[in-house]
């Protein structure tokens, strides 16, 4: 067939432009193969279980002037720093000493490009015919940078020079051959100069082999071919992302984390606007740039915000640019999230990028939920991050590092339709995956006592988060006695930091622990109310022969009422023991009867207490099931709408179908309130007096319409609807 | 082995057609295929070797009386955890690790081999339910470290106690997975111990036994599926035997393995996980066996029916091990050859994407019901095997031999609705794109497989089978690069061709990290034992001495890298000079498979897993050349017709030749189109097909 021929009849038809859309595919899906294959090959390479099984890792391709090609499924936050990454090595270096074709960089400046010191960024130019047409980055988390501490993450740096090597930008690669005077100065820097050796090889290797590929692709398409496939898969991801943002409701939508560190607290402010096709991220209102290792760059931020929106809004479109294009994000200088020199930064993406992830999915998720995308609305996934570093001698006498993989099995938030799993994924990187028990004793010298769920630890809701699971570990068989743990950096013990959706309640906290001289002489037994426990969050400590290094995630947030859960799923989840008996009667209001069943005439009973409970009274509409209200075409939430009133448009429960205020005021201001200690959510931790729960109900049914987690003197949270834009319910399943 | 009879009988049980090749003395091939009767498959079995006894003038029961042989395929274990329908089990593992199951590592969802488009859609990806629910778990007191020492012995009124609440739940199988089983063995002997007197006729499974692997999960999930597969493809074996037997076949069955060799029935009831796709496999050792005829050592052999594309590598006359062997998305841990799959076959829906128009094919399949449109029986989305009917290669007056009528008006319609339409394309041009589009797709799989893996194409000849392949071959396999594609006559029953040519075989592996240097008697003493139990299993099956064969190697990475590599060991025992050569095997292989430069011997070398493969060879004869034609294949001229050719892009006049009237030496130069009775044979410009001895086509053109 003439392709020319067929390109004019299709002009008009598709988004493909003057490409005929066969090709186009094709050329798309070798694209799509070349990075899975760079991606592969990082893992197979590199030695650290972060990069093969956490999948802590990400291959894009960049165009020419740096804007994002194509991405691979990887840590989504690191998209726009690599992006930037090319374009700093453009501008610092096209010059002098001069890109030329086969030379790759190294680089890693947390104030430029990446995220904090030891995510270090391979960056090759890929030439094709002598000319610069296209660039492939990678990102690993190397094992160690030779910082303050073992692993590239330094509780106790209070400077960013405190943190270890740091480059914007050297040649590794120099025509074609490994610079080792290059190789060699970054390996004597740093601890377990093995490991991250491997980690750099995989690195070159995964860009050299992206290089090939991409080159028989140009030679056999043209490069001016295969940038047109990538900009139409551009502007296609943008067009597209804007048309769904045209469906969204126009409004505000705000969402508040604290960060619970060494000793105080920290604040992080969002506030989502979504006007006609745009969206815009302000997080005015963050607290200022630290002297303790969370602040954040521009991109970094930025990075993390586009994070969840990637799976959320664009799971069905190509991640690159197009998506970038479509969302501001604002971050006043000088404040966690936009910080300058000399701040430290190296405990960020375990803390403040983390929770910028967090934010973002609280506000997408509360703007789907009134949305006909609301299926797609989703709790809060791994609310904190609980890591470990061990640094330690192994039975050969040789100095080991090891990243703990438990990190990378954090519970899921509950789905508008589903539980989430626990321990799951993180939303932003569901490619990865925890470490065996026999990979990791077997890597490094120490012993798990157990690694086991923790029952009763998902955020309640009518669909339930997922469940946080429980290890213990100490030193075993090593070239000596104690090993050296950096626990960090220990966010969500002083509340719950997963927070629930549409009335869900948030997940159980964390606990980072050591019990001295735990170690029993029954390996079996959990250490339990041993005496000499300690706090051990954000410090490096010593783990001798007798003690006991112990760690907890907390639970997925919830979705919805957890009254308004099915008994039986309650039933299901006492029986294989992730809910126990009282907390199903106590969250839940599921009486199990004897046999094992659920008692419906008690559970009925029960949950007509609770609800007396939440209001202090007999609710008004006390029919114990939900009531058949009409949906109207503006959703607020799972139970909340705006109706049409006899004189105005009112807020209405959804639940009862009782008005709750006028469609002009503000809900929560109508809702019942009752605050509560946050201790009444799952096993208790360190519990702290300032921080409270606060929930809402329907002041005539009592179901949960909203729940917050904050601290006793923030204002309450408030969104606001401007319009809605409604077309036919969809749910946006693939 | 003693010799019994004269036949060889495979037979190889599909999830739809039961397929049975039988070999004579001389090596001379007979093959039937009938319908698989599934709730009772010996029933298909035993009308399959009916058919075949029939074809060579004998009854059944004077052929199974006169078989030296009886090799078995059979999909029981998959089907068995694919429809969800598994027995019972509870599984014992060490306290504090009872929920590593449902766990699953956590996060799953790439690595559950989810398709991109699901993984990328987070919130409505799901954890599959354990293999063995939680309320079915109990965990012992009991505790072994990395280093093999035990810390916490067997409590065994604890495993008593455990075992009898097990049973009383009702459970017909009880698993043991404790941590570092396959390095000491000890606690989990003590409880088989205890289980066996507390429930004597209970199905167990001992993780040291089955999986005897480093990683506690899939160890774990392999006892959990073993447990839940093992009773039922225990009581259908024991079923088989007795039918054969009933029948006139004096032996045992033999059982083939996904690694690609044959257990008797007895130990295959034990690993039962052994068998799960063990039938592509089988297709593989039967592309070995054809190409050993042909003088062939390095094969890609690819399998397009109607719902998947398959393909496997062997390259100088060994075949891939898999990595992360998984089936409905439980990875499990038992030695397997690799046959990788994606969904682009006949059945694969081709669709444009709602918003961009853009043309996509598969993964959706219309499977076998309602099928292709042209089927008539309901399908209304256009697929594959619509395209090439549109494009030609299908009669749609005699496809299956006759047995079915293809209605093209209304996969035209479909296809012109769904497709060229939207398009602004005329049918055929859409059509022929949609091919160009398949074939691309499948070359991009065929190049992970075997370039992206640092195997060089080049040195490679294609076999191809199943009933989709050929009209898509001798497209995409020129711009991989290999030299040739062979359609063996076999290729509607390639895997009971695999069965006949298959030898007994006991694949022994053990986890046992050591650290480079490593003495060589640490080597040794390993290697030696697993090669003392795989004697000792043969010499039982009634092999004598010089009819066993040892093949070793040994798993490898740079220290405490995730992934190995397989590098065969040639000498044992070994000396300080073969370890340093093993080395340096290690290194070449793993800079060949991920590049020059990419070897880092500064982190130090780790031996992981010890592979030692037994064989109890089984004297059959040798494939049976056929006799040579004239050269011309004039005689198996049917009729001119219009077909794409991909070649041109665009719609030819062709020849078409009728396979069954071909003869060896016969040569047909392309364009043309070659009917065989299960698929069409597209010979694109300047392509040659010629037919060889043993009555395959071989496809071969000037690169």
């Amino acid at each position: 067939m003439d392709a020319v021929a067929m390109s004019t009849r299709t002009a008009t038809k598709g988004s493909t432009g003057g490409l005929d859309p066969f090709t186009f595919e094709i050329i798309r899906h070798k694209l799509f193969r070349v990075i899975d294959e760079g991606t592969i090959t990082l893992g197979k390479i590199s030695g650290t279980p972060s990069t093969a099984e956490g999948h802590d890792v990400l291959v894009a391709l960049y165009r020419a002037d740096g804007s994002v090609m194509l991405a691979g499924v990887g840590f989504l936050h690191h998209l726009l720093a690599a992006s930037q990454a090319v374009k700093e090595i453009v501008r610092n270096f096209g010059e002098d000493p001069g890109i030329s074709e086969n030379d790759t960089f190294f680089a890693n400046d947390p104030y430029t490009m990446a995220m904090h010191n030891p995510d270090v960024f391979m960056i090759s130019p890929i030439h094709f015919e002598g000319e610069l047409v296209s660039w492939v980055v990678n990102f690993v988390h190397v094992t160690d940078v030779g910082g303050m501490e073992v692993g590239g993450l330094c509780p106790s740096a209070r400077e960013c020079y405190q943190e270890g090597f740091s480059t914007k930008g050297l040649k590794i690669v120099e025509a074609g051959k490994l610079r080792r005077d290059v190789f060699e100065t970054f390996l004597n820097m740093i601890r377990d100069p093995g490991m991250t050796g491997l980690d750099l090889k995989s690195q070159m290797s995964a860009n050299h082999v992206v290089k090939e590929r991409m080159q028989g692709i140009y030679g056999e398409y043209g490069p001016d071919t295969v940038d047109e496939v990538a900009a139409r898969l551009i502007e296609q991801s943008e067009d597209r992302l804007r048309a769904r943002l045209r469906e969204l409701p126009d409004g505000v939508w705000t969402a508040r984390r604290h960060l619970d560190l060494a000793g105080r607290s920290y604040r992080l402010e969002l506030a989502a606007t979504k006007e006609a096709d745009a969206l815009t991220y302000d997080f005015t209102g963050t607290d200022p740039q630290a002297d303790f290792p969370i602040n954040c760059q521009y991109w970094a931020t930025k990075g993390a915000a586009l994070a969840p929106v990637f799976p959320l809004l664009a799971w069905d479109l190509t991640w690159n640019e197009g998506i970038a294009r479509c969302i501001d994000v604002i971050a006043p200088e000088g404040t966690l999230l936009n910080g300058a020199r000399p701040a430290p930064l190296s405990l960020n993406t375990v803390s403040t990028i983390h929770a910028v992830n967090i934010l973002s999915n609280a506000v997408l998720s509360k703007m789907l939920a009134a949305s006909s995308y609301h299926e797609r609305a989703v709790g809060c996934w791994m609310g904190s991050v609980v890591l470990s570093i061990l640094g330690g001698i192994d039975r050969h006498g040789e100095y080991v590092a090891q990243v703990g993989g438990d990190v990378f099995g954090m519970p899921e938030g509950a789905r508008a339709f589903a539980d989430g799993s626990g321990p799951g994924g993180h939303i932003v990187n569901v490619a990865q995956k925890m470490s065996n028990v026999e990979f990791e004793e077997q890597a490094f010298p120490k012993l798990f006592l157990y690694r086991r769920v923790v029952p009763d630890s998902a955020g309640a809701g009518m669909y339930r988060g997922g469940h946080a699971h429980e290890y213990a570990v100490v030193p075993q068989g090593g070239g000596t006695d104690s090993v050296t743990a950096v626990v960090t950096p220990g966010s969500g013990e002083a509340f719950p930091a997963a927070s629930g959706v549409c009335g869900g309640y948030p997940g159980a906290t964390t606990a980072h622990r050591l019990f001295r001289d735990g170690r029993d002489a029954a390996l079996d037994r959990p250490p339990g109310e041993t005496p000499g426990v300690e706090d051990v969050r954000a410090q490096s400590v010593t783990v001798r022969a007798e003690d006991v290094l112990y760690l907890r995630a907390d639970g997925g947030g919830g979705y919805g009422d957890p009254l308004d859960r099915n008994p039986q799923l309650v039933c299901d989840d006492v029986r294989s023991g992730l809910v126990s008996p009282e907390a199903a009667e106590a969250v839940y209001g599921v009486v199990i009867a004897d046999a094992g069943g659920v008692d419906a005439a008690a559970t009925q009973a029960r949950r007509l207490t609770l609800r007396t409970e939440r209001l202090g009274r007999e609710p008004r509409y006390a029919a114990g099931f939900r009531a058949d209200v009409p949906r109207s075409d503006r959703r607020i939430s799972e139970y909340l709408q705006l109706a049409d009133g006899a004189n105005d448009a009112v807020v209405e429960c959804t639940w009862c179908g009782d008005e709750i205020c006028r469609g002009s005021e503000a809900w929560k201001e109508h809702a019942a309130l009752r605050k509560a200690p946050v201790t009444v959510v799952g096993p208790p931790s360190v519990q702290s007096s300032e921080y409270e729960l606060r929930e809402f109900f329907c002041p005539s049914c009592a179901t949960s319409l909203d729940v917050e987690v904050a601290r006793v003197d923030d204002p309450v949270l408030h969104d606001r609807i401007v319009r809605w834009s409604l077309p036919a319910d969809r749910g946006g399943r693939a | 082995m003693a010799d019994r009879g004269r036949y060889v009988v495979g037979v190889d049980v599909g999830g739809t057609c039961t397929d049975c090749v039988v070999m004579d003395p001389g090596g001379t091939v007979t093959v039937a295929k009938t319908f698989s009767t599934p709730g009772d498959f010996t029933t298909g079995v035993i009308d399959a070797v009916r058919l075949a006894a029939g074809d060579l003038q004998m009854d059944l029961k004077t052929l199974l009386a006169e078989a030296r042989l009886f090799l078995h395929a059979t999909t029981i274990a998959d089907n068995a955890v694919i429809t969800g329908n598994l027995t019972r089990a509870g599984i014992l593992v060490t306290h504090g690790f009872e929920d590593t199951l449902r766990m699953m590592r956590g996060g799953y969802a790439e690595w559950s081999g989810l398709p991109e488009h699901e993984i990328k859609n987070i919130p409505f990806v799901k954890k599959p339910e354990p293999i063995i629910p939680r309320e079915l778990v109990r965990g012992v007191r009991e505790r072994v470290d990395a280093s093999g020492t035990t810390l916490v012995g067997l409590d065994e009124a604890e495993v008593r106690a455990a075992v009898v609440d097990l049973r009383a739940q009702g459970v017909e199988a009880i698993g043991v997975s404790f941590l570092w089983s396959f390095l000491n063995p000890e606690n989990e002997n003590a409880c088989a111990t205890v289980i066996k007197d507390a429930a004597p006729d209970i199905f167990m499974t001992l993780s040291h036994e089955v999986a005897p692997v480093i990683g506690e999960f899939e160890r774990t999930q392999s006892v959990g599926l073993n447990s839940r597969i093992g009773p039922a493809v225990a009581r259908y074996l024991a079923e088989l035997e007795k039918r054969v037997a009933d029948e006139g076949f004096a032996g045992k069955p033999l059982i083939m393995q996904a690694y690609g060799g044959l257990l008797h029935p007895d130990a295959a009831a034990k690993t039962a996980i052994g068998l799960i796709e063990s039938g592509p496999v089988s297709g593989l050792v039967g592309c070995k066996a054809l190409g050993n005829a042909l003088g062939f050592r390095d094969i890609i052999g690819v399998d397009m029916g109607g719902t998947t594309f398959k393909a496997g590598v062997i390259s100088d006359g060994t075949i891939d091990y898999a990595r992360e062997p998984m089936v409905a998305r439980y990875h499990y841990a038992s030695p397997k050859m690799n046959v990788e799959s994606i969904g682009v076959a006949g059945g694969s829906i081709v669709a444009l994407e709602e918003a961009t128009l853009v043309p996509m094919v598969g993964p959706s399949s219309a499977g076998a019901d309602p099928g292709p449109v042209c089927y008539d029986r309901g399908g209304d989305r256009p697929t594959v095997t619509d395209v090439d009917l549109l494009l030609g290669y299908l009669d749609e007056r005699f496809f299956l031999g006759g047995r079915a009528r293809l209605n093209r008006a209304k996969a035209e319609a479909a296809f012109a609705r769904e497709i060229a339409d939207p398009l602004g394309m005329d049918v055929i041009d859409a059509a022929g794109e949609v091919y160009r589009l398949t074939n691309s797709l499948i070359y991009d799989m065929l190049h992970k497989l075997t370039v992206e893996r640092g195997l060089d194409p080049r040195e490679y000849v294609i076999f191809s089978y199943g009933g989709t392949a050929g009209m898509h071959v001798g497209a995409f396999a020129p711009p991989l690069g290999v030299k040739r594609v062979v359609v063996p006559s076999s290729a509607s029953v390639h895997g009971a061709l695999g069965l006949v040519t298959s030898d007994v075989v006991y694949e022994e592996q053990l986890s046992r990290p050591l650290r480079m240097p490593v003495a060589p008697d640490d080597i040794n003493t390993i290697l030696e034992r697993l090669m003392q139990q795989g004697q000792e299993r043969l010499l039982l099956d009634g092999f004598s001495a010089d009819e066993i064969v040892f093949s070793l190697a040994l798993d490898m990475r740079y220290r405490r890298q995730v992934h190995v590599v397989t590098t065969p060991v040639d000498a044992q025992p070994l000396d300080a000079a073969d370890v340093e050569d093993v080395l340096h095997r290690f290194e070449r292989l793993y800079e060949q498979r991920f590049g020059p430069g990419s070897g880092y011997q500064e982190a130090g070398v780790e031996l992981v897993n010890f592979r030692v493969r037994g064989t109890g060879v089984l004297a059959k004869p040798e494939l049976q050349p056929e006799p040579r034609g004239d050269g011309t294949a004039t005689r198996a001229f049917v009729e001119e017709r219009e077909a794409y050719i991909g070649s041109a892009r665009a719609v030819l006049t062709v020849q078409c030749f009728d396979f069954e009237r071909m003869a060896p030496a016969d040569a047909i130069d392309g364009p043309a189109l070659i009917w065989t009775p299960t698929t069409t044979v597209v010979i694109n410009e300047g392509q040659t097909a010629t037919c060889d001895e043993y009555k395959s086509l071989q496809l071969t053109w000037t690169p």
